[in-house]
């Protein structure tokens, strides 16, 4: 997944910009939510409700009809000829209020009881994994924008980082030959195993604070010792040393992003096989 | 600019992660489910009743039909019984005996719709959800919604036909026995039955013996009959056993020590309940002003519908028979032996109709109605009161208890089922409450410690001294005792007290 356009498909639009469908869909999915409740706790208290009763049977139907308006938003990413058909940021609410609806009538679909049963164990495990996680999802694609926004000037594709990083090192090793001896020195010594890779740290996610700050000092202690006319390389070196940790942290966002899918997508896929089977399971016995 | 722009890598491992994953897992719950013991699919543990099924799903489920009621019935019924404990139709038959319901409703669930599994070994099968019942009958609950009990609210007259003041005897009873506790002497004659939910009949032998008719008690001089029908009298001794009916009644086993003959009268000293020589005597006499009610001569008491279901008097009137067939067995004459053969056989035939709750029973044919008084006394020929003045001295041992009407000791209701549609326990009860904080409507209590007794409409027989609901809710409300629908009402009839049900029609 690639962080494109800071603020665009993800940060909240303007009133203005929100169009009839945007404003449907949490509408829609609040209405459903607010009847479904009303109409267990209803049921609940004439003691009439049972997961496998006509209510609890309907509950059921409609989270497996929350759940397939959830992939909606895979499907259109794999069929280019359904693309025309909304767009993505619709897509994006139904999945998003899709999911939670899921849940919610999950829960309301077991009676808010936690199951007995390996299968609806493992159920209900996964729609929790996969809804939480998707919830983390949704708060790192709200942060990450402003995150970069404020801590990078640049845009990078996660697969140019290395030939990138590379490209800044060698004109690093240029810009320290040219500023001296010391420099080139400081520069084998101490930058070049930060500037060897890209690097994935925790401490990237400091963003500029971060990057003003690494090594300032050093550099400032290395101009007293350079003569006047190696300022300028020197100048280039520290600039260089820092577009390097500022892909460094487009690095670290973007494997967080990364690993994020790694643990919401499949479990999602395994969440429709059991819902699937689980469905199967109440038809056939 | 990059040397070249590598393409963007897709989700297509991470689809074939989840792919593989959940094809390994639908694999292995359907595994199990279909090759092993379906523990993984199951929705829980089952109760401990059904937990020997526990691996073996086809005992309950029928694949695309879920649990249908006949898997329930392949344990839960005997096999070839018609009629069963368990269903709607069931439920209809014997809840309101309304044999012309037994129809199957067209709301009827599924068992396992009340009797919810895979809930854990500690479920209890039998603790269906009020909803469940409330579904059909719509009364809300308990506290608010229930109707006043039938008894209370519409009860069945009960004539009593005794004269029986409870204080007096509560009185006598404690003086008698040295009693401190009042309720002791209630279960003096409200004997509890070994499993303490209902009490015994009140029985004369056992309960009222000891004090009435003593050896002492006789009945009045007593007019003898002249040999015809054209006077009132009754017949001694020797004179029924001249006669083939009294040989049949017994006669010859009467103690003839019993009479004294005084001429024109006689005296019967002692006197025992249902003594046979006064009950044939009576039916002699009202026989002579009711010709026409020849079957009430079968039983020893009035036939009164209200408080005697029709196979109660046919049973009894069998009895009678049987009784007379068996005195006659000692005859050697091999026409009455065909005779009696031929009776045996036509009685159990006549048994086995009455236990078709189908038969058709016509009690009327036990009835002795004032229209049908011999025309002799209708036109004045005869008087009737003179009969019924010697009725009245035959009976008159008979009459400090009961009533005589029409010459005929009019029946005591002594088993009185008067919960028909829900179960009481008593014993459950007993541990927390007394028996006159709830049976109240005789002012025992009250009484029993004065030296005068109550007005009669306090303290008589026709009390029926039953409890209210209010009575109950004073302790089955939310919070406090049971108060569900299954506490007191069973959707399945108890089928050791299916036939108490039946006595009781509904049509009234």
């Amino acid at each position: 997944m690639n962080v494109t356009s800071p603020g665009s498909l993800f940060s909240r639009p303007r009133r203005s910009e929100l169009r009839t469908a945007d404003r449907l869909v949490p509408l829609v999915h609040g209405g459903v939510a607010a009847i479904s409740l009303i109409v267990f706790f209803v049921s609940a208290v004439r003691g009439e409700y049972t997961a496998d009763s006509v209510v609890g049977i309907a509950f059921g139907i409609a989270a497996a009809t929350a759940l397939a308006a959830v992939m909606l938003y895979s499907i259109r990413r794999a069929l280019p000829a359904v693309r025309s058909l909304g767009r993505t940021r619709t897509y994006l609410q139904i999945h998003i209020q899709s999911g939670l609806l899921f849940l919610l009538l999950m829960f309301v679909h077991s009676g808010f009881r936690y199951p007995a049963g390996t299968l609806m164990l493992v159920l209900w495990w996964l729609s929790v994994w996969v809804v939480v996680s998707g919830l983390i999802g949704l708060a790192l694609q709200r942060s990450i924008p402003k995150l970069l926004d404020a801590s990078s000037s640049f845009e990078v594709n996660l697969q140019r980082i290395p030939e990138l990083v590379e490209d800044v090192r060698n004109r690093a090793r240029t810009a320290a030959m040219r500023a001296g001896p010391s420099a080139r020195a400081y520069f084998e010594r101490e930058l070049l195993p930060d500037m060897s890779a890209p690097r994935a740290a925790l401490s990237s996610l400091l963003g500029r604070a971060r990057i003003e700050h690494y090594r300032s000092e050093e550099f400032q202690v290395l101009r007293r010792t350079l003569p006047a006319d190696a300022a300028p390389m020197l100048d280039e070196l520290f600039r260089l040393h820092n577009t390097k940790l500022e892909m460094d942290l487009h690095y670290t966002l973007q494997r967080i992003l990364r690993l994020w899918l790694g643990v919401h997508l499949p479990a999602a896929i395994v969440l429709i096989g059991i819902v699937g089977l689980h469905v199967f399971f109440v038809l056939y016995f | 600019m990059a040397r070249h722009y590598p393409p963007r890598p897709g989700r297509g491992r991470l689809h074939a992660a989840g792919a593989i994953i959940a094809g390994v897992a639908v694999l292995l719950f359907v595994g199990n489910a279909f090759i092993g013991n379906a523990a993984g699919v199951s929705n829980g543990p089952l109760s401990a009743s059904h937990a020997l099924f526990g691996r073996e799903c086809g005992t309950c489920h029928t694949p695309g039909e879920g649990t249908p009621d006949v898997k329930c019935r392949s344990c839960h019924e005997k096999a070839g019984d018609p009629i069963g404990s368990y269903g709607f139709e069931r439920h209809y038959l014997y809840r309101s005996t309304d044999f012309d319901r037994s129809a199957p409703a067209s709301s009827e669930v599924q068992c396992a719709s009340c009797h919810v599994e895979h809930r854990g070994r500690q479920t209890s099968l039998e603790r269906v959800a009020d909803a469940q019942c409330v579904s059909c009958h719509d009364i809300g609950d308990f506290e608010g919604g229930h109707p006043e009990f039938d008894f209370i609210a519409d009860p069945i007259p009960d004539p009593a036909n005794l004269a029986f003041p409870h204080v007096l005897h509560v009185r006598e009873v404690m003086e008698d026995e040295g009693l401190d506790d009042l309720e002791a002497a209630c279960v003096r004659c409200h004997e509890p039955e070994p499993e303490g939910r209902f009490f015994r009949p009140v029985s004369f032998a056992r309960h009222c013996d000891a004090c009435h008719l003593t050896p002492s008690t006789a009945t009045a001089n007593l007019p003898v009959a002249n040999g015809g029908d054209d006077s009132p009298g009754i017949l001694t001794l020797d004179a029924i056993r001249r006669d083939p009916a009294g040989i049949a009644a017994g006669a010859d086993y009467w103690d003839p020590n019993e009479f004294r003959d005084r001429g024109a009268l006689v005296q019967k000293r002692p006197v025992y309940h249902e003594d046979p020589w006064i009950l044939y005597n009576l039916n002699r006499l009202r026989s002579q002003l009711y010709p026409g009610a020849g079957l009430a001569d079968l039983l020893r008491a009035s036939a009164d519908p209200a408080t005697a279901a029709p196979p109660v008097l046919y049973n009894e009137a069998i009895a009678t028979l049987r009784a007379r067939i068996q005195v006659l067995r000692g005859d050697p004459s091999r026409d009455v032996q065909s005779e009696l053969r031929r009776l045996d056989d036509l009685l159990d035939v006549v048994e086995k109709r009455l236990e078709d709750p189908y038969t058709p029973t016509d009690e009327s044919r036990f009835d002795v109605r004032v229209t049908d008084l011999a025309p002799e006394f209708e036109s004045g020929e005869r008087d009737a009161n003179e009969w019924l003045t010697v009725v009245d001295s035959l009976t008159s041992v008979c009459q400090v208890c009961h009533v005589v009407r029409q010459a005929t000791i009019q029946r005591v209701q002594k088993d009185q089922r008067t919960l028909r549609r829900a179960e009481f326990d008593h014993r459950a009860h007993i541990i927390h409450v007394r028996c006159l904080d709830c049976h109240t409507s005789i002012p025992i209590r009250d009484w029993v410690s004065r030296e005068d007794d109550p007005p009669a409409e306090l303290d008589r027989a026709a009390i029926q001294n039953l409890p209210s609901i209010a009575t109950c809710r004073e302790c089955h409300e939310r919070g406090g005792a049971p108060d569900r629908c299954t506490s007191c009402h069973l959707f399945h009839p108890d089928r050791s007290h299916w036939s108490n049900l039946t006595r009781y029609r509904a049509a009234r």
